[in-house]
């Protein structure tokens, strides 16, 4: 690695080098190399089955890499992982859990408070405040199995808004969510990249998306196009991440894995 | 045994009157706490039936430590050796699973199924072997199967006692790492948890929990005995740290009345015992829980039935008497004197006779209508006054979905049926303030013609 290279990957919040995945043998991400540059709205859009929550969960150091390397904030995640703040799709987990709305948002800090350590009233103080701004203090001792889908959306972003993070990742934030649940996540997106944060947002509307980020990683098993939002989206590039199929990689993909698990 | 020789016997167990009874109390009584803890968090994780395997999986190792010590030249009944070798096969057992469903693509219902009847099997295999052991005394062995706390001495009941402590305080030490875990694995990872190893962490209370259980519940029903409380709990609590001591508490009630029963009948096994108080108390718990039980459930709907249904019925009436008042042309006070037959609500609700006269007999009790006869029916001045009010409401939010919800007027009796059960005050008020400036505050009149209200056919 050129030295200019490994000063560029300190300035950069995120940072992927010649990262490959594979999922059973079956490659999901190709070389994916990624910049993404502080402060930035950042939306991942791509077709199903692109590796849009695959990346996510790579770049958490959740999913093993084939090769390649993830760096945060020129770190590596385990080093900087008080830092960065995920919110999971809302699906992944069963809403039926004996919880109140409190009792998830206080979840965002135990990963500070380690093993035996306690809640202590200024945590519970932190979580109202955080429930405050996703519109949900009212909320607070409902249970969970209560609530709407994008009550419930809410509730895991007031949990990550408890960790002073700097990077903050979302995974379908706005799927299934009511409209003024989605207005209400853009809202504190934008305030969030105000306070010099950076966001990076899983995301499946197309028409929303030139109006939600600022930047935008286009992704469908490989990154692409990756740039500001005027420079990016536009029809060519959304043709090579959409349109027609991509047959070769998913030639070879299908090829390999054919070949290692008959 | 004549009866007061019974009472005499039972009495002495429940009041614990000698050291070993007490011991065994003592033993068992903690065992529940442990396993209706432990039980909530794999039922929370959803691996409640991996316990099942690893206690099937703990029979070879029982079996073939026996074999060991009686090829050595003893009786094979050391207590301790027997645990340990339940423990070597129980916890290859857990791994094999977590292996198969990590490392094969192989379900985990298909991994815990395998590993369950191979190990069980196998263990029933060794257990044939071992009764045609010309010595044959294998008899203890049984014990392990089908539990058997009346031959528990006090040592084995310090054994559970001190094991059980220990996995209690474990489990409440990690309380949050375990709440967390079962709750979003994802999330967990992403903050540094060590998800793999929280989980081998879980498995290994489940194993020790198994291995000082087998004795007093053995290991058939040592799975009910972990999952029976902790679902019943959860009829009662939506809250983790309420349902954590109330499935201990259900548990150390099961196993104490269970293991009462076994000590005054000694024929009776303690671990059928011990699960079919845990079933009764299982069954009370889903009809009468107070969180989600099937009994408020269901009171909860019946109320929340009748009340529409007498809604319903006051408007119908209500607006069959505006009807006749409209087309004979009589003055408002009119009202209450129109009597409408019975038989013509009827027609607008798909309701049985009885069904309307029991609803009819209800409002007159409270005081609405009265009944004359068995055919004809009117309000009274209160009664008038509810259907007016609850006439108002209809046709505010009828028009309201008319003119802003594009709702069809042929259809918009029924979708407001539906509906406005759940006007609140506040809503009628916004709603009031809509409408009120089309009709400059007057009562208005239906939207849709009042006859075809019922021709739709059966929707309800």
């Amino acid at each position: 690695m050129k030295k200019t290279d490994s000063m560029e990957i300190q300035t950069y919040p995120l940072s992927m080098r010649e990262v490959t995945i594979a999922y059973h043998r079956k490659p999901v991400l190709w070389e994916v190399n990624l910049d993404i540059p502080a402060g930035k709205l950042v939306g991942l859009v791509g077709p199903n089955g692109a590796g849009k929550s695959t990346m996510l969960k790579a770049i958490m150091g959740l999913m093993p890499l084939l090769s390649g390397s993830v760096h945060l904030f020129g770190k590596s995640y385990a080093e900087v992982r008080h830092r960065v703040a995920y919110v999971p799709q809302r699906e992944s987990v069963d809403w039926d859990f004996p919880a109140s709305v409190l009792d998830v948002v206080l979840m965002g800090f135990y990963g500070r408070i380690g093993w035996l350590g306690r809640i202590t009233r200024q945590h519970q103080q932190q979580a109202m405040e955080a429930l405050e701004r996703v519109g949900m203090a009212e909320y607070a001792q409902r249970q969970i199995s209560q609530l709407s889908g994008g009550q419930q959306q809410r509730t895991f972003l007031a949990r990550a808004l408890t960790q002073p993070a700097d990077l903050f990742l979302l995974d379908e934030p706005f799927a299934a969510v009511d409209a003024s649940t989605e207005q209400a996540l853009v809202h504190i997106m934008r305030s969030l990249q105000q306070a010099g944060k950076t966001i990076m947002v899983v995301h499946h509307d197309l028409h929303t998306v030139p109006e939600y980020f600022d930047y935008l990683v286009l992704l469908n098993m490989r990154v692409v196009a990756a740039g500001p939002m005027e420079s990016t989206f536009h029809q060519e590039n959304l043709q090579k991440t959409y349109g027609g199929k991509l047959t070769i990689l998913e030639q070879v993909s299908e090829a390999i894995r054919n070949r290692e698990a008959p | 045994m004549n009866g007061s020789d019974i009472l005499v016997q039972i009495l002495r167990v429940i009041t614990l009157q000698d050291y070993n009874t007490r011991m065994v109390m003592l033993g068992t009584g903690l065992l529940g706490a442990a396993t209706g803890v432990i039980g909530v968090f794999l039922l929370l994780r959803k691996r409640a039936l991996l316990g099942d395997a690893i206690s099937h999986a703990t029979l070879p190792g029982v079996c073939l430590a026996f074999l060991i010590g009686v090829a050595n030249g003893g009786s094979g009944k050391s207590m301790s050796m027997l645990l340990l070798g339940a423990a070597a096969t129980g916890l290859l057992g857990g791994l094999a699973i977590l292996g198969l469903r990590q490392f094969r693509r192989i379900k985990e219902d298909a991994a815990l199924g395998i590993v369950l009847s191979i190990f069980f099997g196998l263990g029933i295999l060794l257990l044939t072997l071992i009764q045609q052991i010309p010595e044959g005394h294998a008899a203890g062995l049984e014990g392990f199967i089908y539990g058997k706390t009346a031959s528990m001495i006090a040592e084995d009941a310090m054994l559970i006692a001190s094991v059980t402590s220990c996995v209690l305080l474990l489990a409440l030490l990690l309380y949050r790492p375990l709440q967390l875990l079962c709750f979003d694995e994802g999330y967990a990872a992403s903050q540094g948890w060590p998800v793999l190893w929280l989980d081998g962490l879980l498995m290994a209370l489940v194993v020790a929990i198994t291995i000082v259980g087998l004795q007093a519940v053995g290991l058939i029903m040592m799975i009910a005995l972990l999952v029976i409380p902790a679902a019943a709990s959860r009829f009662w609590t939506h809250q983790l740290p309420k349902m954590l001591p109330l499935s201990a508490a259900l548990a150390t009630l099961s196993c104490l009345v269970g293991a009462t029963i076994s000590a005054i009948t000694p024929r009776v096994p303690s671990g059928a015992a011990i699960v079919l108080i845990a079933v009764g108390i299982f069954l009370v718990s889903m009809f009468f829980g107070k969180a989600r039980g099937i009994y408020w459930n269901w009171l909860r709907n019946w109320k929340l039935k009748s009340s529409y249904d007498r809604e319903h019925l006051l408007r119908d009436l209500y607006e069959l008497v505006e009807l006749e008042r409209d087309q004979k042309k009589l003055g408002k006070q009119a009202l209450t004197d129109i009597s409408i037959p019975v038989d013509v609500i009827e027609k607008r609700r798909l309701w049985s006779h009885g069904r309307m006269l029991r609803l009819l007999y209800r409002l007159q009790l409270q005081g609405l209508v009265l009944m004359q006869g068995k055919d004809l029916v009117r309000f009274t001045a209160s009664g008038c006054k509810e259907a007016e009010r609850l006439t108002y409401d209809h046709r505010l939010w009828e028009l309201y979905l008319m003119t802003y919800a594009d709702v069809d007027p042929m259809r918009v009796d029924r979708s407001a049926d539906d509906t406005e059960h759940a006007l609140d005050p506040e809503i009628i008020g916004s709603l009031k303030a809509i409408i009120d400036k089309e009709w400059n505050g007057e009562f208005p009149p239906s939207p849709h013609p009042l006859e075809s209200t019922e021709q739709g056919g059966a929707k309800r």
